[in-house]
């Protein structure tokens, strides 16, 4: 017993610092990646700084009880990292397909076309990617908890409760 | 499927405790029931508070605009604020956001660096008046015993302004290295010095618009605030509607409140009784230490650069500016009224676009290099009515100053009523900026040189019962001190109501120090 507390204590430190890395490594790219067509106001590392430490919150918690909650022995640590991982590919993914659309549409005049500014379609991405990030996050962080959780506790059934998927 | 009787039930208890805390947490929902329409913020306070109280303040203005609910007003106590602000929550109809000092003028939003950026620097010197020290990033804005110095281009000018009697504070910088001159010997301490904070690399040429304040929302109040030593802008409008910003100082701002370009046509801005000063950018030319085209570069440093519509900028004072007013709206109804314009090197007023539908009225002009720039109109009207403008002698190289700069295309529309002005040259003009129903009625002119001097386009002019008087040019250095003399012409001392911030004493505020001999002046008359 004592073992199966340090390691969901072990598992749950895991999950919160990875948690805190891919929000830090999110936001070091889309800031990266916005940079070049940022024109009319400058992105910089206090850009997304708010949204990043929200989200590490949130998908510290997310993914501490999904890797540790209930009785079935806790996630691996790379199971964890494995989940933490994909769910920042995803943010990230989604947020520069929501920045390459905006462009695209700006582009074809069908968004800001009224806006006053010398780069429209930089704009239309920054504006894209500050809201795709807002609105995936969430969802994300608790699809990565709940994917995690789902895993560990199909494992424990499947195995009639001796250890899960990556658990051993 | 999950069965959830597979967790304990403590277990699940605190896990949804944590969920729920960690949703609260990401999606920020309104905390303004905590509060009684107040959020307060102290440089002493925790951004984890909902500031309802001074007690329980938040830190930074940021996350106090990112609390605040439409109706709140968010205080702001005495401290100095280094942030860059983004308000992307506004007001609703009859329900504004508030931004105000808790004690006027004792809350600064500042873009001074960080204090230990200069305390790591480490002096050489080169001579007895230049130093040199490697620094990380360019330095843009530097500011020696709180008095802006003059930014060189180059090392060489540098070297030679330093050197010439009456040199002020000045340097240059690339991004490795800072020069700065200090020319009465001191050492560079770090405790007199202070620097902007970095700038991105591009700015408004060729990019980013840097700012204080960014209002990005509707229904906004900005009050009794000092802006000090604004990277670029102190407010730069960006997506709004419906702003008023009253009471404020700004000091040394590139443009004190932004308006161009915007995201959208701004409407409904009243700028009001604000005070901005780019002191001591008068003083380089005035007693001849650079010349006009050196100071050029800081042709700005305005109060502010305004396009949309129904837009109002009224009894503010602007002090040592570039160009001090720069607005041209293309819609609605729109009044720049009873300012106080004092020393600009370049324009007062600047209405280099549509100016339509505009009204500037009773308005003070005192030693403007150029009193109104129409340079051009476009559209139009644009009504100029009941202003005085009083241009003295001055330095020669300094130049005279005109009254009206009329070329950069064809100008129309444009109207001159019942002004007095006082000055050397009435126009400069050139012949490829023709002019259409340019008309100048009952005004009254103290000039030393003719009308037409200068003036190319003298004769596109509708000059109509317009009262002239030619004067010497000691008759004119004597007018400056009394006014008798010229109310034949309708010269007199004029009576303004009250202008600048309300809070400030512009006898004592180390803001309105070059205001001060012209508070004295015959020709004014303030409350």
């Amino acid at each position: 017993m004592p073992l199966d507390l340090w390691r969901r204590l072990g598992t749950a430190i895991g999950a919160v610092l990875g948690s805190w890395i891919a929000s830090l490594a999110v936001g070091a790219l889309l800031t990266t990646c916005l940079s070049p067509f940022s024109v009319d106001q400058p992105v910089g590392v206090a850009t997304l700084a708010g949204w990043q430490w929200r989200w590490s919150v949130v998908m510290g918690v997310a993914m501490v009880t999904g890797a540790t909650l209930g009785g079935a022995p806790p996630a691996s640590l790379r199971r964890t990292a494995m989940v933490v991982g994909i769910t920042a590919v995803v943010v990230l993914g989604l947020s520069l397909v929501a920045g390459g659309l905006a462009m695209f549409a700006s582009r074809l005049q069908l968004w800001g076309a009224e806006w006053g500014v010398p780069s429209r379609s930089g704009y239309a991405a920054r504006l894209a990617v500050l809201t795709a990030t807002e609105l995936v996050g969430l969802p994300s962080a608790l699809g990565g908890g709940w994917w995690l959780l789902r895993e560990r506790l199909k494992g424990r059934r499947q195995s009639g409760g001796g250890g899960g998927p990556g658990g051993g | 499927m999950l069965a959830i009787h597979q967790i304990g039930g403590a277990g699940l208890a605190a896990t949804g405790a944590a969920l729920v805390g960690a949703f609260l947490i990401y999606a920020q929902p309104s905390t303004a029931w905590l509060r009684r329409g107040v959020i307060h913020v102290a440089p002493d306070g925790f951004d984890g508070f909902p500031g309802p109280s001074r007690r329980f303040a938040v830190r930074t203005i940021q996350r106090a605009v990112d609390l605040a609910a439409p109706g709140e007003t968010i205080l702001i106590w005495p401290g100095t604020y280094r942030e860059e602000v983004f308000l992307r929550r506004g007001g609703r109809p009859g329900r504004p956001l508030i931004l105000r000092a808790a004690i006027p003028g004792r809350a600064v939003i500042s873009g001074v660096a960080d204090p230990a950026i200069t305390a790591a620097w480490r002096w050489q010197a080169h001579g007895a008046h230049l130093w040199s020290t490697p620094v990380s990033s360019s330095v843009a804005g530097l500011r020696w015993d709180g008095v802006m110095a003059f930014r060189s281009g180059s090392l060489p000018h540098l070297r030679r302004i330093c050197s010439l009697p009456g040199a002020w504070p000045a340097f240059t910088s690339s991004d490795r290295k800072l020069w700065l001159c200090l020319p009465r010997g001191e050492r560079p301490m770090a405790s007199r010095l202070e620097v902007s904070r970095p700038m991105p690399h591009r700015t408004r040429s060729g990019g980013h618009q840097v700012a204080s304040l960014w209002i990005e929302a509707p229904h906004v109040e900005v009050r009794d605030l000092r802006f000090d030593f604004a990277v670029m802008a102190a407010i730069q409008l960006w997506n709004t509607h419906h702003v008023l910003i009253e009471g404020n100082h700004f000091e040394g701002a590139d443009v004190a409140i932004n308006g161009n370009p915007s995201l959208r046509p701004l409407r409904q801005i009243r700028v009001s009784r604000n005070l901005s000063s780019c002191y001591p950018l008068y003083e380089w030319n005035r007693e001849g230490w650079l010349s006009w085209k050196e100071v050029y570069s800081y042709s700005n440093c305005s109060l502010v650069w305004l396009a949309g519509s129904d837009a109002t900028v009224d009894r503010n004072i602007v002090l040592q500016a570039g160009d001090g007013i720069k607005f041209s709206p293309h819609a609605g109804r729109n009044e720049a009224r009873s300012n106080l314009i004092v020393e600009t090197t370049d324009d007062a007023f600047e209405f280099d676009g549509p100016a339509r539908h505009l009204l500037v009225s009773d308005n003070v002009v005192f030693n403007s290099s150029v009193a109104l720039a129409p340079s051009p109109v476009s559209a139009g009207p644009l009504l100029i009515e009941r202003n005085t403008f009083l241009l003295f002698p001055s330095h020669p190289r300094k130049g005279y100053g005109v009254l009206l700069k009329l070329m950069g295309g064809a100008i129309r529309n444009v109207k001159l009523k019942d002004n007095f002005y006082l000055g050397f040259q009435i126009g400069y003009g050139v012949a490829d900026s023709p002019l259409s129903a340019v008309d100048v009625v009952a005004n009254g002119f103290a000039t030393v040189r003719s009308r037409e001097e200068g003036l190319a386009q003298t004769a596109q002019i509708r000059w109509q019962g317009n009262r002239f008087r030619r004067l010497s040019l000691a008759e004119w250095a004597a007018a400056s001190q009394n006014p008798t003399p010229l109310a034949s012409v309708g010269g007199g001392p004029v009576t303004m109501p009250p202008v600048g911030p309300g809070w400030m004493d512009l006898a004592s505020d180390r803001a309105s120090l070059p205001l001060r001999p012209y508070l004295r002046s015959p020709w004014l008359r303030m409350p």
